[in-house]
């Protein structure tokens, strides 16, 4: 096993919303790494950091209103754990030590 | 005229198998070759090994023993009148769903619940928000239908029963806490009024035997509730201009009416069983009559409280 | 921007903000009848866990979201089959692909199927209400899953007639006793929180990230659409189960009496990564062998979804609980990187004559990738292609040992059990009630003697023809098996390749 603890990652289908979430974050989370794939785009954040994916940010970023729990349509895969799935914000972190 | 392409168990028959039978049937396959009979299978006895785990050592013996005392030639041969499956049954509920809010954000909009007097809402606080612990108890029931019951198409009929009970659940308490409803946990366990309905529901949870499960849930508590206690809360809610309240029964009256509709389909199921029938329908008939009464036994005072003695009588 | 409030919102607000509104407060005490007789005790879990409390869910669902989210992924995922169909895709997808398909769809619509079963049980009897609440979304799910792989057979079935008899396929056919085997065991939990180990722990956060997000690129990049978007929106729904099952580690190595429980758990821990691994490592075969077009190898995939989330991810929170890794993870990944997709390939090929799917040679456009990716692939199988390509047909007359565990063909090369390029398959016995079992392994041997009662009884193909209960004759076991005269067989000897090559302008 490594010493370095992974990436917080979040994979999405690709489109406007998950365009529109990753730069969210990253507005958020400078430290925030996209990368792209056919079908796929994954975000990245430091494991010491946090993803926070802020509602109203998104919903500048898309130009529409935007209902959190869609994600759900497009999420993939995640590593981490979500410590916060309200109407306003979902955070995804690793556990404290 | 070509012939259609499908699974080879429906290579027999005149015409196309709906979408709904294409996909609902088969997935418990495990279970079948060990059934006796089981005629319409394309399983039955081809397989020398049909499980590979010891059923002796299992804890639990679902596979193996039979959970209830009816018996069927061909369980998989169950048809649901309505012809749910996942693809349809999500986009039925969603534009529900969407119906319903709609008439709530017109409510909202128009200050309704403020002007409810205030006699009914009340007489709504004792009376309406404890049914979903009743509700809950029928999710339970059916939870153990659909582990048990050695039919595909039985077990999706229960499933979707399931997440219907969640719906009633929680338009149940959105409802509730929107009128500032308050002590329903209370009342369950308390009030006079509703302790034959707890008795019903924690019996309910306690059936072993699926189809009786089936049928004192369905033709027993959910057919008491569509026909003998929601229309008196449909007509209190008439008589105060309540236009809400009576969308919200006719939504959930609907979801109880394909309960009490797919339970009748499987009586008639087993009943016309080529070789069961006879006895199938001795025993169906017995706990029809037996829970039928109960439901209704249970629901008298919850009855009276909302037509008077009058209504209950007459 | 102006936001307006609806009541909808307003609601749902509410109701996150009051979850146990929806879970725990729906319980109460029964009085008219005993506690036991609504949950009895051999439903429940024997875990001696004191504080059932700290399960929380972190998707709180609500049934009106659920619908809403689920329709709109049904509408898309179903949508790209009306399409297929309306446009004739599936005449259009590479054949080598497409045979991979065969093989794929009822293996796995049972596997769902299995899972939809488990956790209506596990809700049903789930001392917490939050676990119960996302058992029984994970119910609806995996009916949902179960379903769609049906709808993607129904979809081919009329394309290619050997998915007509899946059901007789999974039940009879050779390859398919490995998918039961661990399907049925999977089935028969010795107890409810078991499931969540091996569907939520191991299989869903070990593994199906590799069927459902790696797999879908190479559908993808070999013309099949339904399957990529069948798959990715299936794990769109994994994602829910994977937080059930972290959330359920947490709880349980929270408790204060974790070293009570950290025996058993870890046994379930060593013994599903194992099983999981010997099975769900056929996913390699798709990504290395079936796809003409490759995307990205099963080595790499390991890499990514494997180790760095499921084994990283989970030790470095949980080790310091007292989880330990993996009983064999050494072996698990020695063989994935170098071994797994290889062997399954070349031992698919070698039973060629019994399939109901066809298997092929790799080209030598497939050799150059698959050297460039598998440092020592010529050592492991490279000397077999070679003996095929000068005209042996490479085929195993006669039925291999089976393990009596995971029931894969023991297969080892050249004819030694403990040679280097034979990954973890060694060959080991155990002698148990006067019977001698064998296994391909040291995991699948481990796991028979923690259990023997109930994996001592079944009998392996192989068994079953010794015995007379299966047919010897090969065109009786095809049949018994459910399969029909042309099927299997070499891709590359059949019309449908070489109509293939000719309608994309190649040469044979």
């Amino acid at each position: 096993m490594t010493e370095v603890r992974s990436d917080l990652r979040l994979e999405l289908m690709a489109g406007e919303e998950a365009e529109a979430i990753a730069r969210a974050v990253q507005e958020l989370n400078p430290e925030a790494k996209i990368e792209e794939y056919p079908g796929l785009l994954i975000i990245r954040v430091p494991s010491n950091t946090r993803m926070v994916i802020d509602r109203v940010r998104v919903e500048e970023e898309l130009g529409r209103p935007y209902n959190l729990r869609d994600i759900q349509t497009i999420m993939a895969a995640f590593y981490g754990y979500w410590k916060e799935t309200s109407p306003d914000r979902w955070v995804l972190e690793w556990m404290e030590r | 005229m070509s012939r259609f392409r499908s699974f080879a168990w429906f290579q027999d028959r005149k015409r196309p198998p709906s979408e709904y039978e294409e996909v609902t049937a088969f997935f418990s396959t495990w279970g079948i070759p060990f059934l006796p009979e089981q005629e319409g299978s394309p399983l039955a006895a081809k397989s020398a090994q049909p499980f590979l785990m010891n059923p002796d050592t299992t804890a639990i013996h679902e596979f193996f023993t039979p959970h209830t005392v009816l018996k069927s030639i061909y369980w998989e041969g169950f048809r649901d009148p309505h012809q749910i499956y996942y693809k349809t049954y999500n986009q039925m509920q969603w534009e529900a769903e969407a119906a319903l809010d709609r008439v709530l954000n017109t409510a909202e909009e128009v200050g309704h619940f403020d002007r409810l007097p205030r006699a009914y809402r009340d007489m709504l606080e004792a009376t309406w928000p404890p049914l979903r612990f009743l509700e809950w108890a029928v999710v339970k029931a059916m939870q153990e239908v659909a582990h048990y019951a050695p039919s595909s198409p039985v077990d999706q009929c229960a499933t979707f029963q399931v997440a219907d009970g969640l719906r009633f659940v929680q338009r149940n308490i959105t409802f509730s806490m929107r009128l500032g409803l308050d002590r329903h946990k209370d009342r369950w366990l308390k009030d006079a009024l509703w302790q034959p309905v707890r008795r019903l529901a924690e019996r309910i949870m306690t059936i072993r035997d699926w189809v009786e499960a089936v049928v004192a849930a369905n033709l027993g508590v959910q057919e008491g509730l569509l026909h003998g206690i929601f229309p008196a809360f449909t007509a209190s809610a008439q008589a105060v201009g309540d236009f809400v309240f009576v969308h919200l029964l006719k939504e959930l009256g609907a979801d109880l009416q394909r309960h009490v509709d797919w339970a009748q389909a499987l009586v008639d199921y087993l009943g016309q069983d080529p070789k069961y029938g006879e006895a199938n329908r001795a025993q169906l008939a017995a706990w029809k009559e037996f829970w039928g009464s109960e439901a209704e036994d249970a629901f008298k005072l919850l009855r009276q409280a909302l037509v008077g003695e009058e209504g209950v009588r007459g | 921007m102006a936001k307006k409030v609806d009541f909808r919102e307003a609601t749902l607000r509410q109701l996150y903000e009051n979850y146990g509104l929806t879970t725990a407060d729906l319980e109460w005490e029964p009085t008219y009848v005993s506690k036991d007789e609504v949950s009895p005790p051999e439903r429940r879990t024997r875990l001696p866990v004191k504080d059932w409390s700290k399960f929380e869910d972190p998707f709180k669902l609500f049934f009106e979201d659920y619908v809403r989210v689920q329709a709109e992924k049904e509408t898309v995922f179903h949508d790209a089959i009306r399409l297929a169909e309306r446009f004739g895709e599936a005449r259009r997808i590479n054949p080598r692909w497409v045979a991979g398909m065969k093989l794929y769809y009822p293996a796995v619509a049972q596997s769902e199927a299995e899972a939809h079963r488990g956790h209506l049980g596990l809700s049903r009897h789930s001392p917490s209400p939050a676990l119960a609440m996302a058992s029984f979304y994970q119910l609806l799910d995996e009916l949902r899953h179960a379903q769609n792989d049906v709808h993607a057979m129904r979809y081919w079935v009329r394309y290619l007639d050997e998915l007509k008899n899946w059901a007789q396929l999974y039940q009879n056919f050779w390859a398919m006793q490995v998918f039961r085997s661990l399907f049925e065991d999977m089935a028969t939990p010795s107890d409810p929180f078991e499931l969540v180990f091996h569907t939520n722990v191991a299989l869903e956060m070990g593994y199906t990230n590799l069927l459902f997000v790696a797999a879908p690129t190479a559908g993808a990049a070999n013309g099949d659409r339904v399957f990529a978007q069948l798959q990715m929106s299936t794990q769109s729904d994994e994602t829910r189960h994977i937080a059930l099952g972290q959330a359920t580690l947490r709880a349980l190595l929270e408790q204060e009496n974790r070293d009570e429980l950290l025996p058993t758990l870890q046994y379930w821990f060593d013994k599903w990564t194992w099983r999981h691994h010997r099975v769900f490592g056929v996913t390699g075969i798709f990504l290395d062998y079936f796809a003409e077009n490759k995307t990205l190898s099963y080595k790499e995939a390991f890499k990514k979804y494997f180790i760095e989330g499921y084994i990283q991810g989970l030790l470095e929170d949980f080790e310091p609980l007292g989880l330990k890794p993996p009983r064999f993870l050494d072996d698990i990944i020695k063989e994935a990187e170098n071994y797994q997709s290889h062997q399954v390939w070349k031992l698919a090929f070698q039973y060629n004559y019994l399939n109901f799917f066809e298997t092929f040679p790799p080209t030598e456009k497939d050799k150059a990738w698959l050297r460039e990716k598998y440092p020592n692939w010529d050592q492991v199988v490279g000397w077999y292609w070679e003996q095929v390509e000068h005209g042996d047909p490479g085929i195993v007359q006669g039925l291999p040992l089976i393990c009596n565990l995971c029931q894969f063909p023991i297969v080892y090369n050249p004819n030694d059990p403990d040679h280097p390029t034979n990954g973890s398959f060694h060959l080991r016995t155990t002698r148990y009630n006067g019977r001698t079992y064998y296994f391909c392994s040291d995991g699948c041997q481990y796991i028979f003697e923690h259990e023997p009662e109930k994996y001592a009884h079944a009998k392996t193909l192989t068994e079953l023809v010794i015995e007379g209960r299966a047919p010897a004759d090969v065109e009786k076991l095809r049949e018994y098996m459910g399969l029909e005269p042309g099927w299997g067989g070499n891709l590359f000897e059949k019309p449908i390749w070489k109509e293939w090559l000719a309608s994309q302008g190649r040469e044979g």
